[in-house]
Parts: structure tokens; sequence; C-alpha cells
């Protein structure tokens, strides 16, 4: 996972996943801060520029690009879920808005292949039973309940509103990194104690809320 | 890696084009629309502006993501999947 300046500024960060003969490189950008960008920046260049940065390029020299996709994610978390369950149909995967971003993970694959495997337990009881109203059909729901798949929903509910603090895309990613900086750095004059490098430097870019600011990071 | 132009990246993807136009804009819409967001949202370029200054669509290109069809404030951009059969057939993933 990627996040700072590739995005700049806007909502989103970069991934990289391994796959077994080849990788996924990419990127997540927020419709909404896209289109209030100014100067407006082009998608397709966003990408480019993330490929020239100076950790990615060294990862993919001598690659070759295999395939060029792109989706919309939903990112409106448990809150904006719609019914999974209805007579004669069920709502699985994407369409049943089940992606979970927490700034730090991104989840969703491993929702859709439950929740295929959830919806097709649901639909061989309605068959055994002939009878695919939303009375049976409701078992999907509750297999859905009892998986990981609504109770991490259902935890991490706060996240989207929670990311929508545009500083975890600009500061707190720059504050991370300069703060790691300074205390592996060993310059002229003595070092100060680890902690309170830390805490001078986290006090001195966040502001007399930094206490504040950490907490409310830690409230996902 | 090099850098890729979009052309080349959409050149290595499989899309089969349906007879049937499965996205329409309202151009006289589009005619008055200053801001034109989809021209630069777009992954594939799908947008182009003509030399008449109207919204010209390369359907062939679209990888059906859906994002124009969010970023169009004006609602300008009637917006379906292909057809079945038809559209961005992926290999990878």
């Amino acid at each position: 996972m990627f996040m700072g300046n590739l995005t700049k500024g806007m909502f989103g960060g970069g991934f990289l996943y391994t796959n077994k003969e080849s990788i996924s490189l990419g990127m997540v950008v927020g419709i909404a801060d896209l289109i209030a960008k100014q100067p407006p920046v082009e998608v397709p260049e966003l990408l480019e520029e993330f490929k020239t940065n100076s950790d990615i390029s060294v990862l993919i020299r001598g690659g070759d690009s295999v395939e060029y996709s792109a989706h919309v994610i939903s990112e409106g978390g448990f809150d904006a879920m719609p019914r999974l369950y209805d007579d004669g149909i069920l709502v699985v995967g994407d369409a049943a808005g089940l992606n979970l971003n927490t700034g730090l993970t991104v989840r969703g694959m491993e929702f859709a292949i439950a929740s295929g495997v959830f919806a097709a337990r649901a639909i061989k009881r309605a068959k055994d039973s002939h009878d695919y109203s939303k009375a049976t059909l409701s078992y999907y729901q509750q297999l859905m309940q009892d998986s990981f798949v609504l109770k991490d929903m259902h935890t991490f509910r706060k996240a989207p509103s929670f990311l929508e603090n545009p500083r975890i895309f600009t500061l707190y990613p720059q504050v991370l990194c300069d703060t790691l900086e300074k205390m592996v750095t060993i310059g002229e004059s003595p070092k100060p104690k680890m902690s309170s490098t830390a805490i001078q430097e986290l006090r001195r870019r966040l502001g007399l809320s930094w206490l504040r600011e950490l907490r409310g990071a830690f409230k996902l | 890696m090099t850098r890729d132009s979009i052309r080349a990246k959409l050149g290595r993807d499989t899309i089969k084009v349906d007879t049937e136009k499965h996205i329409r804009v309202k151009q006289e819409i589009c005619r008055d629309c200053r801001e034109k967001y989809c021209l630069y949202v777009c992954p594939a370029q799908v947008y182009i502006l003509n030399k008449e200054d109207q919204i010209e669509l390369d359907l062939d290109a679209c990888l059906e993501c859906g994002t124009c069809r969010i970023a169009c404030t004006k609602k300008a951009i009637d917006w379906n999947y292909p057809r079945g059969g038809f559209g961005i057939q992926l290999k990878f993933g």
C-alpha cells in the first residue's frame, strides 16, 4: 500500500499486489476530490507518474503491461450497504457494497468470494424446498451475519467517515516519514532519546492537539 | 518500464465492441458545461472534445468503470453496461 504524494493530496493511494505470475499495480482516487482538483489532473497520467516513483520504478523495470483496467469502488461501508435479499434475489460482492477501506488495508475480494459461497448455500436450500421467497433466502443474511463478512464490515463501519479527513493523505504520511527519518538519523550533536524525538516532531507538526490527532487515528 | 500511452495500454485489452452504443451524452447539456470533468476523470479517455467543441465518445476504449457517470455533476451521461457478451474481457482480473 502506498500513501502520500502519488494522489496529490486527494483521497486514495496506491497498491501493488503480487500474483503468482504477475503483479497488479494500481491506484485508488476519490472521484469527489478528482473533480474538485485545481488545476485538473488527468487520471491516466496519475498512474504513469506513480510508475516513475523511485520506489516503484525499480520493481517494475524490464516488465511489460499485460492488461489495463479500471473500476469504481463503493466506499460507503456498512451503513451504505443495500438490502441483501428479497423475493428471488440475493446481492453479493461489489453490488452489495462489500468493500472495506480502513486506510491501512483495502479489502473486498475475500468478501466477494465468501458472499458467493453463502449465496450458493442459501440458493441450494431454496432449491431443495422449491421456495425462493425472501423468507427462505433470509438464510443468506444469517450466514453473512455469523461470518467475518458482516462482522468486519460492522466493526469498521466508522472507517469511511474517518477517511474523509484530508490530512490522512497529506500531512500524516509526511509526518510519519519525517519522524521515522529523524529517529534513525545520527548527526553531529548528541542524540536525544527516541521517544523525545518522536514526541517533539509530532508536537511540532501536528500542533498542541497532537495527542488528540493520534487518538483519532486509533478510533478505528 | 517506460511511460505508456493510453492507446498502447488499451491495445493490450480485449474489448468486443457492441454495435449498440452503451453510453450516450446529452449534447445540449454538455454544450453549456464549463467543467467537462469527463475529459480528464476517465481512465481510458473515452471522452474527447472535437473541433466543434462537442463531446465525442470513443466507446471502443471504455473499461466500464463507471467513473464518468458519477463525476458528471450535470447528469448528462446515460450510462449502461454493454449488452451481454460485449465489452471488456479481463484475463488477469
